[in-house]
């Protein structure tokens, strides 16, 4: 539970997080994290004010001190993680903690709880919390863990990059506007002269993104596209990598997000033809 | 007469005419600590410990008078006396005793051992002046052991992926107690230049401190550790991965602010099962909170049968 809790940490951050993690967990929480990060999640148990009383009431904190620790924290999940006195005996493995809520009724869920509470340090409890209230909301960055699908590459141009972190941020054409598909960090060889390129030519800042003119072009490779409301694409990317830097290449030479519809077009008549078989 | 009052310049002992960690510029000031917000310029006087009392001279360039940990001087009427409060180098608790009544204020302090600043000693009094930064029961600490392997973990994990690792600390403190507690197997470590400052002017006071080298450049040796104040104002030419160390960090939402690519909970100050031992230790019946969440607190000590207030 404990290195579940570190993975998820980790994630965002590390594509080999996952890789770590299932190298060296246990095969049931390797099993049970894969199917938590890939959208199954076990039935909601309590709710997060419920949660927070019984931290609460376990830690022998007054309904007031627990309301000055939520301003504090602004997080309920976090609040009565935090709350809760510190754990004795061996922590549980995720896939026996994933078990505990799955059995656990309306009924039994406040002593299910406290029994996940009394072995489970801080970090652990965070995650209990958040898999008990039905809010754990954290999914795969697809990357190294499954079949992403057939790798297929697109020409995207470069809008922003933030040099401490080497993050590029890609785009498809829209229109004559540049839409962001991708961010992504880059390493390798070209790293500093790309980065030494972005200083030279950024034309604003947004935090630590500089934004740069549309001109660098480069071999956008991913996997499964799957459609995604929420992104101005109108798609997810999964396992995004950079194949190359085409300096050979004008920024308008890069391909528009009609391009993307096209392969996500093909890509779902490619599984439909699959599934026949 | 109260022995101490609170007043716009800070606390004041009437009996001694003299300010403890006064915010403005006095005749005569009994300084806990060297941070900032302890140690201002300006006073008239200034008394601190010996072993406080190159850091202060080396920030705010004055020579206070100094005092030895436990000794009793008379000031006016007031006898006072200094007592380790484990929160840098030289950081005290203040005794002040007028006929026969005791208070301690405890300027900044925490309980558990960091391996470079004097421990804390429990100080009895009647009455007692506790900071609480830390003073709600969402700030527990891991022990010091478990913090530091995680750090070391982070850096090793780092220089293996060719990333060069840099750590916000305080100057003062925090720097000094990573210095002393991370492993010295895992690669070089560089300070930034007012760090290494600190660190040399500790050393000279006979502070056992790894050597470590400076910033200087940007070009660093492979899978280095860059203790910083502050981490924006670097500019390095290699892949870097960045981390904050302080209590803040047990919050996901300072965290997140942060921007940091990892965060390490580790503070100077009391958590609250700490503050609340302290509390205990000092025999006190009754307590001021000061700075940190000191309404929360009092009332917390209130409820528990303390005569409980706030230092305002």
């Amino acid at each position: 539970m404990i290195r579940f809790a570190a993975l998820l940490d980790a994630l965002p951050k590390s594509p080999d997080a996952w890789v770590n993690y299932a190298a060296t967990a246990p095969e049931g929480d390797r099993s049970a994290a894969h199917a938590l990060l890939s959208g199954q999640r076990p039935r909601r148990i309590a709710g997060l004010d419920a949660l927070l009383h019984w931290s609460a009431e376990v830690a022998a904190v007054p309904e007031w001190l627990m309301q000055a620790s939520l301003a504090a924290s602004g997080d309920k999940a976090e609040t009565a993680a935090l709350l809760v006195p510190p754990p004795h005996g061996d922590p549980p493995g995720l896939a026996e903690v994933v078990d505990q809520l799955e059995r656990a009724t309306r009924i039994t869920a406040h002593a299910t709880m406290q029994s996940l509470w009394a072995s489970l340090p801080q970090q652990g409890n965070l995650v209990v919390n958040r898999l008990a209230s039905g809010t754990f909301r954290t999914l795969f960055p697809l990357a190294a863990t499954a079949d992403t699908g057939p790798r297929q590459s697109l020409l995207a141009v470069m809008i922003m990059a933030d040099p401490l972190r080497s993050e590029v941020t890609l785009a498809l054409w829209d229109q004559g506007l540049p839409v962001p598909v991708a961010r992504l960090t880059i390493g390798g060889p070209q790293r500093a002269d790309l980065m030494a390129w972005v200083r030279a030519n950024a034309t604003g800042r947004f935090g630590p993104h500089w934004q740069v003119p549309p001109v660098q072009v480069f071999e956008l490779e991913f996997g499964r596209l799957t459609t995604n409301a929420r992104r101005k694409s109108r798609h997810d990317l999964a396992d995004p990598s950079l194949r190359g830097w085409r300096r050979d290449l004008a920024g308008d030479q890069a391909d528009h997000l009609t391009a993307l519809a096209a392969l996500f077009d093909r890509q779902q008549g490619r599984l439909l033809a699959g599934g026949t078989g | 007469m109260s022995v101490l009052t609170f007043t716009d310049r800070g606390i004041h002992c009437p009996a001694g005419d003299f300010y403890i960690d006064p915010h403005r510029p006095v005749a005569r000031a009994l300084v806990t600590h060297g941070h900032s917000d302890h140690a201002r310029s300006g006073h008239g006087a200034m008394l601190c410990t010996k072993a406080a009392a190159p850091v202060i001279a080396h920030r705010l360039r004055n020579s206070p008078e100094t005092i030895a940990y436990g000794e009793t001087r008379q000031i006016g009427e007031a006898r006072v006396s200094f007592h380790s409060a484990g929160h840098v180098v030289g950081s005290a608790q203040i005794r002040v005793e007028v006929a026969g009544e005791v208070w301690v204020v405890s300027g900044d302090y925490k309980l558990e051992p960091d391996g470079v600043s004097e421990p804390f000693e429990p100080v009895r009094c009647h009455t007692f002046i506790s900071e609480c930064t830390f003073g709600l029961p969402v700030f527990r600490w891991q022990p010091q052991r478990h913090v530091m392997a995680g750090i070391d973990q982070w850096w090793a994990a780092n220089r293996a992926a060719g990333r060069v690792s840099v750590l916000t600390a305080y100057s003062l403190g925090k720097a000094q107690r990573l210095l002393a507690n991370l492993s010295r197997d895992i690669g070089p470590v560089l300070c930034h230049p007012t760090i290494a400052a600190t660190n040399d002017v500790l050393r000279a006071q006979g502070v056992a401190l790894p050597e470590t080298g400076t910033l200087t450049g940007d070009t660093l040796p492979g899978g280095a550790l860059i203790l910083t104040p502050g981490a924006a104002s670097l500019t390095l030419s290699q892949p870097v991965a960045v981390a904050n160390a302080s209590g803040w960090m047990a919050l996901g939402a300072r965290r997140r602010m942060g921007r940091a690519d990892a965060a390490f909970v580790l503070s100077d100050h009391a958590d609250w099962p700490d503050l609340n031992r302290a509390v205990r230790e000092s025999g006190a019946t009754r307590v001021f909170a000061t700075h940190g969440y000191v309404e929360p607190f009092r009332r917390w000590l209130a409820e528990a049968g303390y005569e409980a207030g706030v230092v305002a």
